[in-house]
């Protein structure tokens, strides 16, 4: 078990290396630089840049290098000194400006995959045993109008019903007068008040698809062998459920974890927009805007990290709940 | 209920849902269990051998349904028996007899089992369940049954997982988990079907052995009449939901009357036979489905015997051949007035 532990730990710290290197590229390939945008501004501004301070600039930048030596001092500093490069559109160094934001967006993800599983597999197990009831299909046709739904849609409209019923501006995540206080109990009530919107955003359609997910598992084991034979033994229904077929369709639920917590992360941007949140999202969309590429292509690690480090933990969670996969190891 | 009978099924008919319409799967059967004896179903898949067994301890599937007749249970013959179809399908009643007086063995060993549960704790439960004893308790006796039932090294068989099992060996561990309250009658739902036929023929041993130790009365359903050969006294044919010739498996085997029985006995390959016949005998035909049920006698179309205009019309009546031998068929219908008469 430690060992598959330890082999599963050294695939994550490998698929890392690799998508810093695609990362890299990806940020590369448009047309053009960050000098390039920075002239297009000036030259906007009325104040037209020079061929040679252009020259100057890049040569500062390092951006004249091939590209290999570029990534290569960018990880090297990033592991060796923990620093993720310079943000030029910022003028400060990148891991400041996301370590800024990225609790909000961590609030944001973790509180909408929190509701989403705590809403989901509840009325998911209720669907499949009453499969084909009123209820079951009531969640369903509401769940299909969830996934339907593009989030951005969802969030105009619930900005509009906000503005309209309660008189309050449901965009950003704090009232103004705590818009830039220190952290306080009061600061982070005025949070919760705010995340509800941004996180029904965000969740809606991944419950609704979490729904089925649960729906679909539970009764493919609602069917099986051992669950009438556990039925035989004189099981009450309850417990039956919940011990057996239940436990069994936590298993998918569990192992796609990961990438439901990238689906939350990376549906962010667009919500927060629109929404005008103060996390990564605008943060990340403006980086690639501007051709800001250190921060530009530190969002993308942390995104795909987080991704990564969701797999690796869904995989020590199906290794505590299923002895097949713990036996797998050894 | 006749003195001497644990289980009497009186009429039973079950349906099946479909689309709001109920498709007969069983119609009217009567049989009894008596105290200590293997009674076997037989019969080809879809026939209603499998249905009938579940419902005895009301396990049918949602689409199915008991629509009437009695299912009389009696755990000893002091007690007085009670009516089994009326009662609510998962209610407090039904579910202290499943497992405890009653209990059942499926076809899939490998899948009876829940996969991530130690099979220790699978076979725990059900002691626990019904008997009045403390965990270490309930784990002593899993260790005694599956020792009794064959399983090398129980102490470190009890906290295996079932995939480190073999199907003959959770067949084991899935007879021991029937027998951990001792039930007075046991019901086995083709429970060699899935093995080979070496472990087939363990199993069954092992099943013969522990019927007489512990007197239980046994229901043993397989459509493999070498298996009713080894295991079964009496034998119940069944065709399309219903029975159709009953009597002790020396009688049945030796005297066949019904043609499907004839037939089915035919289809057996014997050693020997099989260097001048290159073919084995079948039977002509194929089981109609639920929906194209053949009016009057089901198997008519196959029949060799078949007398048009009367088997087609109407289910033939009960021929009592003798005090044991009973048969559904018209060529039969005048053989029991001469008997009576």
């Amino acid at each position: 078990m430690i060992r598959f532990v330890f082999s599963r730990f050294v695939y994550m710290v490998l698929t890392m290396a690799a998508v810093s290197v695609i990362a890299f590229i990806l940020i590369q390939l448009p047309p053009g630089d960050f000098a390039d945008s920075y002239a297009n501004k000036r030259q906007q501004a009325g104040a037209p840049i020079t061929t040679e301070e252009l020259d100057n600039m890049r040569h500062q930048l390092g951006l004249d290098q091939p590209w290999h030596i570029q990534y290569g001092s960018w990880v090297s500093n990033m592991v060796l000194r923990g620093d993720m490069g310079y943000s030029w559109e910022w003028r400060r160094p990148v891991a400041d400006v996301i370590g800024d934001r990225l609790p909000l967006t961590l609030a944001l993800a973790f509180s909408t995959l929190f509701l989403m599983y705590l809403i989901a597999i509840p009325i998911g197990i209720y669907s499949a045993v009453r499969q084909y009831s009123a209820t079951d299909h009531l969640f369903s046709t509401a769940g299909y109008v969830g996934l339907a739904t593009p989030n951005f849609l969802l969030a105009l409209i619930l900005m509009y019903l906000g503005q309209k019923w309660f008189g309050q501006s449901v965009g950003g995540l704090f009232s103004p007068e705590y818009q830039d206080a220190p952290w306080s109990w009061g600061r982070v009530g005025n949070l919760i008040e705010h995340l509800w919107v941004p996180v029904i955003v965000l969740g809606t359609a991944g419950t609704a698809y979490l729904i089925r997910t649960v729906r679909a598992s539970t009764l493919d084991e609602l069917d099986k062998m051992y669950v009438m034979a556990a039925r035989a033994g004189g099981l009450s229904p309850m417990r039956l459920l919940l011990k057996y077929p239940v436990r069994m369709a936590l298993n998918p639920i569990v192992a796609t974890l990961g990438w439901r917590l990238t689906y939350v992360i990376s549906g962010a941007p667009i919500v927060g927009v629109v929404m005008s949140l103060p996390d990564t999202g605008p943060l990340f969309l403006h980086s690639l805007l501007n051709q800001d590429m250190y921060l530009a292509g530190g969002m993308v690690l942390i995104y795909c990290a987080f991704t990564i480090i969701g797999t690796f933990i869904s995989d020590l969670l199906l290794i505590l709940i299923d002895p097949r996969i713990r036996m797998q190891g050894n | 209920m006749k003195k001497g009978v644990l289980l009497e099924i009186r009429d039973l008919h079950i349906t099946l849902d479909f689309d709001g319409d109920d498709i007969p799967i069983v119609q009217g059967i009567d049989l009894e269990l008596p105290a200590g004896k293997v009674l076997a179903l037989v019969g080809e898949s879809g026939c209603g051998k499998s249905i009938t067994s579940q419902a005895l301890l009301r396990l049918l599937p949602r689409e199915v349904r008991i629509s009437s007749g009695e299912i009389n249970f009696r755990p000893t013959e002091d007690q007085s028996p009670i009516d089994i179809a009326p009662l609510n399908k998962d209610g407090k009643e039904i579910r202290s007899i499943r497992g405890n007086q009653m209990s059942m063995i499926f076809q899939e060993p490998m899948s009876s089992f829940s996969p991530i549960h130690k099979i220790g704790d699978q076979i725990g439960e059900v002691i626990q369940l019904h008997l009045k004893v403390t965990k270490a308790e309930a784990r002593r006796r899993v260790i005694d049954l599956l020792d009794k039932v064959g399983i090398p090294d129980p102490e470190q068989a009890v906290d295996q997982y079932p995939h480190s099992f073999s199907g003959g060996m959770r067949q084991r561990a899935m007879i021991a988990k029937s027998l951990a309250c001792n039930p007075s009658i046991l019901i086995a739902d083709e429970p060699t079907t899935a093995l080979d036929v070496t472990i087939q023929a363990q199993i069954l041993e092992i099943m013969r052995n522990l019927k007489d130790e512990l007197r239980m009365s046994m229901i043993f359903i397989t459509h493999d009449l070498g298996v009713v050969a080894q295991i079964a006294d009496e034998v119940a044919i069944m065709y399309m939901g219903r029975i159709v010739e009953k009597g002790p498996v020396s009688e049945i085997f030796n005297n066949p009357q019904h043609p499907y029985t004839v037939s089915l006995l035919s289809a057996i390959p014997r050693l020997g036979d099989l260097s001048d016949r290159r073919k084995l005998t079948s039977i002509r035909g194929s089981v109609p489905s639920l929906f194209e049920r053949p009016p009057g006698c089901a198997f008519h179309p196959r029949c060799d015997s078949f007398i048009p205009g009367r088997c087609d019309t109407q289910f033939p009546p009960t021929s009592q051949l003798s005090p044991i031998h009973e048969v559904h068929c018209f060529i039969h219908e005048n053989t029991e007035k001469e008997i009576s008469s």
